[in-house]
């Protein structure tokens, strides 16, 4: 076979290309790997993803390397035999209990913490109704008496009472509902989550929590965030600042400066977010909207430009045409703030 | 039919390449009908399911690249993709309804009707009997109708493309209550109840495929070919065969509730209190969880339905390949086993943040973590038989090496995702799209390419051409990693799968680029299948004839006549007196050594061992 | 073409017998997929009921005379077999033609069970309980049918050339007869305990 040389060493040559990109497009892109997590129990499941990464990578690399060079070493020659070397107890032994033992490992710490994240909330804990349906989310705050009134499913009208509070309940009377998440930082919120037509799921990506929301029962989920929307904005406007080149890339953007075009109108102001082209009722694009295409016409290179950031809800179970966009806000805050949001809520059931 | 084995013909005991058969006549004439339609023959309907899976491959491909299209350039008007799908793509934009069902559509193909069905029915209907050593099936009448079932299901699958409000559109999963109300989503109507028509015609052909396959490997092997004597891949259909059987009828169960829900009034899996766009259904009590139980129970071991008989054909391969035994032979057969066994007990670790009892989950863990063993036992014995060995590089051993990488680079992103308290960040993003993609997706289509390499010069007794076969293999295995591996950061960030766009949100807006350039890729390697395609027709017609045992293999199938016959063996069937991979041993003149070549005729080469 | 089952396609004599073992084999997996099938419907009634709102009705007696029935049917059934085995025809007859009857009064009895109950208001899209009931005996009556049509083929065949060469099919038909026997004594058995009052 003249051309087993050839193969083997193609072989050996894109794995090793392989395993170099993998690391390579890590240290390229850093902030793709697991963004830090602003929840308590987040900060140890990413800690069990780490070690979980720790233990892998090493495995990866060798037995990939090892098939890589083995590929390499033998390509076939015909004045030579393969070993006949059918088995060896010894070594298979090993390679069952070795990963037996790391794999309990890794059990015994996942289980401890899941029996944590999944343990019962603490008494004092903030508690949030989350009603998710097609494709929105409520939220429900049971107000001074601590004590959430009855929903009833033949009240819910997604315009007026979207998760049908039952208003004879006296309980419901000082109930504050809202679009939006607030929560303080620094202390437990527990999410008793619930739905009203099909299976969502209430995802919190940067708290790290996820629980479906399922028709006919009631799940839940607490956390304790530890830094609110206004610090991690700031944090992420200092890692991120920079002068970037006009291209695809600075949509959702912000612009550190405000950019003018050669007749002096403003393409985009300081703190503006560097937008798409916008779509007509026609659902037509409106190219005259598009902050980059206009930046790159007025023949800006480069702008000083940031990452916005913000927490989001999002759903992450499939529930229809609306899913991808099912998203709500959801605000950190400190203690003062959230009790002065809180003080300025009316009651639903005085609109009624 | 009158059989012609009556006929007088050496035995094929002589393991040279020319083996001496006589060409004897064949006293019927088939007519075509009965030959390539309606033919009982296990190769020909091996052909049957061959043929009907590329074309599905070819549909759940298109699909992918049409979703591709639409995440890669969100909003971009391709006036192409507008005149191929009318109203579901207007102005050429794919609308939402239509992304869904492509997701549902794509999946369900790619699982249901090319790797289970096409994977599983091409191979084991193939090399079973000619593996075993026996003129057919147990009963090819089944095996007809399993094949016929099968074609039907496709067409149902197919037909919901024609649907007024379109195909089925939950995912391949069909969680209720979503699929079962058609009020929710327009595609859990009409095209729902075509789905589940379709999957219960595709079960009844699994069925009917799996206890045929059963039944003919433990009764019908021939003479001295013990159950240790069998090459893995018969192992591993064998297990595969009987992991269907036992999990399609609960799948079955599940549908047919799902189908009462739908239309009966009942409310197994639909609660009460359920409000859809402000109307009050009038259901009671069901439990959506419930179908989850149901459809994970045969959705777990349906993963290892795709994956374990790719494994089974790589072992052979890398074996015949490195013409060197397969290291661990009973432990590769024990893994399979254990894998099997376990493929049962570790179906809520797809239910982790479902809502279900959390220490139920803790059960779940444990046991998914375990299978993680049997499948590193697997990858040890594949790495260990390429150590010192002596490599050819056909095409389907360059599939079967990008089998092992993909293998490993999937399966170890399991071993996060099997710890609950990790996945609540990766479950439903696309860490477990890449997760899944490469070590079910990807590497059973791999198996798949390196069955169909390798065993090509037996079913159309013609090569295929090398140097198209290594392009495909180097411009397959570059796209599918360029596409695949970065859905891992995505999915660590936490992008959710099933997303029709990405442009809705801040946080996923850094990956703009990303989704481009995995979209590109998308094109490039399904561009590259075309290099496959053109290969196998062009090959089955005008390829270099094949020789009698093109690869220099063991395993009985190379003892059969180069043109195909019926009854596969002319004289008797050859016997069987020892195991499938003595490759290069020491003290006989070749590196190989043929199932039935007997010891007396191998004096210089036995050992103590041996018998 | 001979498009029977169990042709001779091919193969050897040599082979016949292993196809002889291998379809008698083929019938056990078949009856697994069954169990499986009612284990995964008796298994999801059982979870169903663990989450409350679970209606207890009054058993119709009917079902107690079917599963007598049944029981019966099985008893001839096996003097079929036994009777095929020492090749005594007229007793074939009688215990197949006997086998057959009792099977039919059973899916008749069957199906007045379920009129009985949609008379007290019990109905399949009711409470869950009453949704598995109809499901549940509905599809052991539809595999009983399967049986039932089985079993007719053997008796025209066996009318049309009484021959004793034939053993496979009055064994497929003997086992999947016992068979559907004990599967439904459990449900009945399963049913009574979950959903009767
Ligand atoms: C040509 C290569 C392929 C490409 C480009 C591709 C692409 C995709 C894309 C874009 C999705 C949708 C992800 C989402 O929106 O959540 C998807 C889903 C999926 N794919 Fe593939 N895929 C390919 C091959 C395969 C193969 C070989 C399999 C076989 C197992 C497969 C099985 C699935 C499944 C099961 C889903 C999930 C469907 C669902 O969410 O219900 N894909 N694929
Ligand atoms: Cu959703
Ligand atoms: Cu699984």
């Amino acid at each position: 076979m003249k051309n087993s040389r050839l193969n083997a060493t193609l072989f050996f040559v894109a794995g090793i290309a392989f395993l170099i990109l993998v690391f390579y497009a890590h240290f390229q892109n850093p902030q793709w790997y697991l963004p830090a997590a602003t929840s308590v129990h987040g900060l140890v499941t990413d800690h069990l993803f780490d070690i979980t990464m720790w233990i892998t990578l090493p495995v990866f690399v060798i037995t990939q390397g090892l098939l890589f060079l083995f590929v390499f070493l033998y390509p076939h020659r015909d004045d030579k035999k393969a070993d006949y070397y059918p088995n060896n107890h010894k070594l298979e032994l090993i390679w069952t209990i070795v990963p037996a033992i790391v794999l309990t490992w890794l059990i015994v710490q996942g289980l401890q913490t899941w029996a944590n994240i999944k343990s019962p909330a603490p008494a004092d804990a903030e508690v949030i109704e989350v009603t998710a349906e097609q494709f929105a989310w409520n939220f429900r705050w049971s107000g001074k008496d601590g004590k959430f009134g009855r929903n009833k499913p033949e009240l819910m009208k997604a315009s007026t009472n979207p998760i049908g509070i039952d208003f004879d309940d006296s309980l419901s009377h000082d109930d504050i509902t809202s679009k939006e998440i607030f929560i303080p930082v620094g202390k437990t919120v527990l999410f008793n989550i619930q739905a009203k037509d099909v299976i969502h799921s209430f995802y919190l990506p940067h708290f790290r929590v996820k629980m479906d929301a399922v028709p006919g029962m009631r799940t839940n989920f607490w956390m304790n965030p530890t830094m609110t929307s206004a610090d991690k904005k700031e944090d992420v406007k200092r890692t991120t600042k920079g002068l970037k080149e006009v291209d695809e890339r600075l949509y959702g953007q912000v612009s550190d400066e405000t950019y003018k075009d050669a007749n002096g109108n403003v393409i985009v102001e300081k703190g503006g977010i560097i937008k798409r082209a916008e779509r007509d009722q026609n659902g037509n694009l409106v190219k005259s909207t598009d902050v980059v295409l206009r930046l790159s016409k007025a023949g800006i290179k480069k702008i000083m430009a940031y990452h916005d950031f913000n927490y989001v809800l999002a759903c992450a179970e499939l529930c229809g045409l609306g899913h991808y966009k099912m998203r709500a806000a959801i605000t950190v805050v400190t203690q003062q703030e959230y009790d002065k949001w809180m003080s300025e809520q009316t009651p639903d059931f005085e609109y009624q | 039919m009158e059989t012609s084995t009556q006929t007088q013909s050496t035995a094929v005991h002589s393991h040279t390449n020319d083996v001496h058969i006589h060409e004897h006549e064949h006293h019927h004439h088939q007519s075509f009908i009965s030959k390539y339609i309606f033919s009982l023959d296990h190769k020909t309907i091996g052909k049957q399911y061959l043929i009907t899976a590329i074309f599905m491959a070819i549909v759940g491909m298109s699909l992918s690249l049409l979703m591709r299209a639409q995440l890669g350039w969100p909003g971009e008007q391709f006036s192409f993709i507008g005149k191929l799908l009318g109203k579901f793509a207007e102005g050429g934009i794919i609308k939402p309804e239509y992304y869904y069902a492509l997701v549902t559509l794509h999946g369900t193909i790619m699982v249901f009707f090319v790797l289970t069905g096409g994977l599983s029915g091409t191979f084991f209907n193939l090399l079973i009997p000619l593996q075993i050593g026996t003129r057919d099936m147990a009963s090819p009448l089944l095996n007809a109708l399993s094949y016929w079932f099968f074609f039907a299901s496709s067409c149902v699958m197919l037909s919901s493309f024609f649907v007024m409000a379109g195909p089925a559109s939950g995912g391949w999963t069909i969680y209720p209550p979503l699929s079962a109300l058609p009020e929710a989503t327009p595609g859990s109507g009409t095209g729902m109840t075509l789905w589940l028509v379709s999957m219960s015609l595709f079960i009844a052909s699994g069925l009917m495929g799996g206890i045929n396959y059963i039944s003919t490997v433990i009764n019908m092997r021939t003479k001295g070919m013990s159950l240790w004597k069998m090459p893995l891949t018969v192992w591993s259909f064998f297990i595969t065969a009987i992991l269907g059987v036992l999990s399609f009828p609960v799948l079955f169960s599940g549908a047919i509730m799902l189908v009462f829900d739908r239309s009966f009034g009942t409310s197994f899996f639909l609660p009460d209190g359920l409000v859809v766009a402000d109307k009050l259904l009038n259901h009671s009590g069901g439990s959506p969880i419930l179908w989850q139980h149901l459809f994970w129970f045969l959705g777990h071991p349906e993963v290892y339905i795709v994956l374990l008989p790719a494994m089974g054909m790589v072992s052979e391969i890398l074996s015949v390949n490195a013409r060197k035994p397969i290291f661990g032979y009973k432990a590769m057969v024990y893994a399979i086993m254990a894998i099997g066994f376990l493929s049962f007990i570790v179906w809520a670790h797809h239910m982790f943040q479902s809502g279900m009892n959390p220490f139920l989950g803790s059960v779940f863990v444990f046991t998914t973590l375990l299978i993680a063993i049997p499948s590193a036992v697997k990858t040890f014995n594949w790495l260990t038989t390429l150590y010192r060995s002596n490599i050819i590089f056909t095409p389907a051993m360059l599939y079967a090496l990008g089998f092992v990488s993909l293998f490993i680079t999937g399966g170890i992103t399991g071993i996060f995702l099997g710890n609950a308290a990790v996945d609540i960040q990766l479950h439903d993003t696309y860490f477990v799209v890449a997760h899944f993609h490469l070590v079910m997706g990807a590497a059973s289509f791999f198996g798949l390419f390196a069955g169909v390499y390798h065993w090509f010069p037996k079913m159309f007794s013609k090569m295929m051409n090398n140097t198209l076969g290594k392009w495909h293999f180097w411009l397959t295995i570059i796209s599918l990693y360029c596409v695949f591996f970065p859905m891992h950061y995505m999915g660590m960030a936490g992008v959710p799968r099933r997303y029709y766009a990405f442009t809705e949100y801040e946080w996923t807006s850094m990956f703009t680029d990303l989704n481009r350039f995995i979209s590109i890729w998308a094109l490039i390697g399904g561009a590259a299948q075309v290099l496959l395609i053109f290969n196998f027709f062009w090959s089955m017609f005008k390829g270099k004839p094949a020789t009698a045992n093109p690869w220099k293999a063991n395993t009985l199938e190379w003892t059969t006549p180069i043109k195909p016959v019926h009854g596969n063996w002319p004289g008797e069937i050859p016997e069987v007196h020892r195991w499938p991979y003595d490759y290069s041993k020491p003290g006989h003149e070749e590196d190989y050594i043929p199932q039935h070549i007997p010891y007396s005729e191998t004096g210089s080469s036995n050992r103590k061992g041996d018998y | 073409m001979n498009l029977s089952l169990f042709n001779n396609n091919g193969f050897t004599l040599a082979q016949t017998s292993q196809r002889k073992s291998a379809i008698r084999f083929s019938i056990w997996i078949f009856m697994a997929t069954v169990t499986m099938l009612f284990a995964a419907f008796t298994s999801a009634l059982i979870v169903r009921q663990g989450q409350g709102n679970w209606d207890l009705f009054r058993f119709p007696a009917i079902f107690n005379f079917s599963t007598i029935f049944i029981v019966f049917s099985s008893v001839t059934m096996q003097w079929a077999y036994l009777s095929f085995q020492k090749q005594k025809t007229k007793e074939v007859w009688m215990a197949a033609g006997i086998t057959l009857f009792a099977g039919l009064v059973f899916a008749f009895s069957q199906i007045s069970g379920w009129n009985t109950l949609y008379d007290s208001g019990i109905k399949l899209s009711g409470n869950a309980s009453h949704s598995f009931l109809f499901l549940i005996s509905g599809a052991h009556l539809l595999h009983l049918i399967g049986g039932v049509v089985l079993l007719i083929f053997f008796i025209v065949r066996f009318s049309v050339t009484p021959s004793f060469s034939d053993k496979i099919t009055i064994y497929s038909c003997t086992v999947i007869w016992h068979f559907l026997t004990a599967l439904w004594v459990y449900l009945f058995l399963f049913l009574k305990y979950y959903c009767a009052a």
